[in-house]
């Protein structure tokens, strides 16, 4: 590198001035003194120091604080090794006291500065360039970006916040529908439990007082015609109570139930059932009679009846399939017919209460219902109960324990 | 021809450019106020291929900064590192940085002038060893493909590329860039002359390569 005589720049000529003059960027020319060469318009609008002030004085001097600055190592590093240097905003704090609006302002502006050595090392160029508007704008991005991540950490937390309430609003539904089916089986339970009781109490009492006034009535000797016309009335009057009393005790409690258990109960309703609709019926149950607790044998025998009823009443079938399985300890009820099956409209209409029933019957015993289409056409309920053989389950023993009482 | 380096030609460019990219490190250090460490642990010849695989392959994305030399010899110096680890330096000079996805204007400024000082020092120990005239460039900032950003300081065919690892150290942080230096053969012949000048000036005991 060569080391020129140390010079003063020649004053420049009018058109090299102008130009400086009409540059949007501040220029100083330093010579290798330091002194100042050029100073142009814009360095005097934003330092409010005029260019006939500047020129010819020591930068030094003018700036006597930046004596031992970064800036001046760098001024020094051009004007004796030639080396050009940038000083970036975000690194220095503004190194000149210029300001947008001189007088106006307190605060400096925010400056880029290039050092660059000048040919034949006779002096240094220094460019400053007003950073202020990059500043400002990268601020507002920063501040921007910081609000956004706030905003996205709060919409985390709100949401997390909404899948815990959902999660517990999901738990206390469970929790209420496990309670009212609780309680729907007792009802269902106790109400079983009273018809049994009204129906031995028919059978019992008012079955054998009636049988009883028959054979009296049977007994007296008619007088008149009259007589025997009006004893004829009576003892038929009395058949038809007989009669009324057996039809009201089957439905309260089935006897063949009581007497030979769920199997040929369910057979025989579904023999009466197919005759009356006159389906061809196909039938596949246990062999033998199945050793499960009166609750459960109730609750199977009263699926039956109320799907063959809507299999009666609703779907037109022709055909119609029941099937009751033992499958890995749960009890399969299996009722299927080829009619015109459920749609959603008549879904509701369809026996309302009378699936609901079903549904209450067989949740209180711990096990599912499904309706839906068969194949290819029809309605298809499957009951799936869960079955230990012999076992007794809480609330038969709880419903014991109230007969007790 | 590739020029080749010997071991000890090798050794002796290594030492200058420690000790100038040590004054660099003085610099910034006393710049930001914290401890920065800068060393040139390697030094190589290669082709124009061959650095872009030093530099991680042809489509890895680089920030760079470039300073030409221009006069009695030709050449470019270019501080190269990793996009990722650009954004690591500057985030650790700045210290209110906000790390967004991508490098910013202002984040661009500082490392231009991190570029500056380090390519300033490793120019210095160039121009120190090649006698002549030369004119410093200012530094320019370019993000890029490792291929786009070689081939702006490639001149022609025969270039041969000095290529300095730099290793940088702030706080806990490791990071490694690379200072490369293109130079047609004739400025090269004349380096490795000029370093053997050095060499038998001042250790006589040790034969020239």
């Amino acid at each position: 590198m060569s080391r020129a005589a140390e010079t003063v720049l020649p004053t420049p000529p009018d058109v090299l001035r102008h130009t400086f003059d009409a540059m949007s960027v501040g220029v100083i020319v330093l010579g290798r003194d330091l002194r100042i060469n050029v100073w142009n318009r814009w360095v005097e609008s934003r330092s409010g120091i005029a260019e006939s002030e500047a020129i010819g004085r020591g930068l030094d001097a003018l700036f006597p604080d930046l004596a031992n600055s970064y800036f001046m190592s760098a001024v020094h590093g051009a004007l004796n090794g030639g080396y050009p240097s940038v000083l970036a905003p975000s690194l220095h704090a503004p190194v000149f006291p210029f300001f947008a609006v001189p007088g106006v302002d307190t605060e400096r502006m925010r400056q880029q500065i290039h050092v660059v050595p000048l040919g034949g090392a006779s002096g240094c160029l220094v460019q400053v360039i007003d950073a202020n508007a990059a500043w400002q704008r990268e601020s507002t991005l920063k501040r921007k970006h910081l609000l956004l991540e706030e905003s996205l950490e709060l919409q985390e937390r709100l949401l997390q916040q909404l899948e815990g309430n959902k999660a517990e609003l999901q738990r206390q539904v469970r929790e209420r529908t496990a309670q009212l089916e609780e309680l729907a089986g007792h009802v269902q339970d106790l109400s079983e439990h009273e018809r049994a009781q009204l129906a031995r109490e028919l059978h019992d009492e008012l079955g054998a007082l009636m049988t009883a006034i028959r054979i009296d009535v049977a007994r007296l000797n008619s007088q008149s015609e009259t007589t025997t016309e009006r004893h004829q009335r009576a003892l038929k009057n009395i058949d038809q109570a007989i009669q009324i009393k057996r039809r009201i005790m089957e439905g309260m409690r089935p006897t063949l139930l009581n007497n030979f258990g769920v199997v040929v109960a369910i057979r025989e309703l579904a023999r009466e059932k197919a005759a009356v609709n006159t389906w061809r019926f196909g039938i596949d149950l246990p062999d033998e009679e199945m050793p499960i607790s009166e609750q459960l044998s109730i609750t199977l025998y009263r699926v039956c009846q109320e799907a063959l009823t809507n299999a009666a009443k609703y779907a037109e079938a022709t055909e119609v399939r029941l099937s009751l399985r033992l499958e890995n300890d749960f009890l399969v009820l299996e009722i299927m017919d080829n009619g015109v099956g459920m749609s959603p409209v008549r879904e509701g209409r369809r026996g309302g209460h009378g699936i609901s029933g079903m549904q209450h019957r067989v949740l209180a015993r711990g096990g599912t219902l499904e309706i839906g289409p068969a194949s290819p056409q029809g309605t298809r309920v499957v009951a799936r109960i869960p079955y230990q053989a012999r076992s007794e389950s809480a609330r038969d023993r709880s419903l014991r324990e109230d007969e007790a009482n | 021809m590739t020029p080749q380096l010997s071991a000890i030609q090798e050794d002796a460019l290594t030492e200058f450019f420690n000790i100038a990219i040590g004054r660099a490190a003085a610099m910034l250090s006393q710049m930001i106020g914290e401890g920065i460490e800068l060393s040139v642990p390697v030094i190589r010849l290669v082709r124009g291929q061959e650095a872009a695989e030093v530099l991680g392959g042809a489509e890895r994305r680089v920030c760079s900064v470039m300073q030409t030399l221009r006069g009695d010899f030709s050449a470019e110096a270019m501080l190269v590192f990793p996009e990722s680890q650009s954004l690591e330096i500057v985030r650790l000079l700045l210290r209110d940085s906000v790390p967004l996805q991508d490098i910013t204007e202002m984040e661009q400024d500082a490392l231009t002038e991190v570029g500056n000082i380090i390519l300033n020092a490793c120019i210095g120990t160039l121009t120190n060893l090649l006698s002549g005239d030369f004119i410093i460039g200012l530094p320019q900032f370019r993000l890029g493909a490792c291929s786009e950003i070689l081939a702006a300081g490639r001149r022609g065919q025969e270039d041969c590329m000095l290529l300095l690892h730099i290793d940088f150290r702030v706080e806990r942080h490791a990071i490694t860039g690379y200072v490369i230096f293109m130079q047609d053969l004739p400025s090269f012949q004349a380096l490795i002359q000029s370093v053997d000048d050095y060499i038998a000036r001042n250790v006589s005991d040790v034969p020239r390569s």
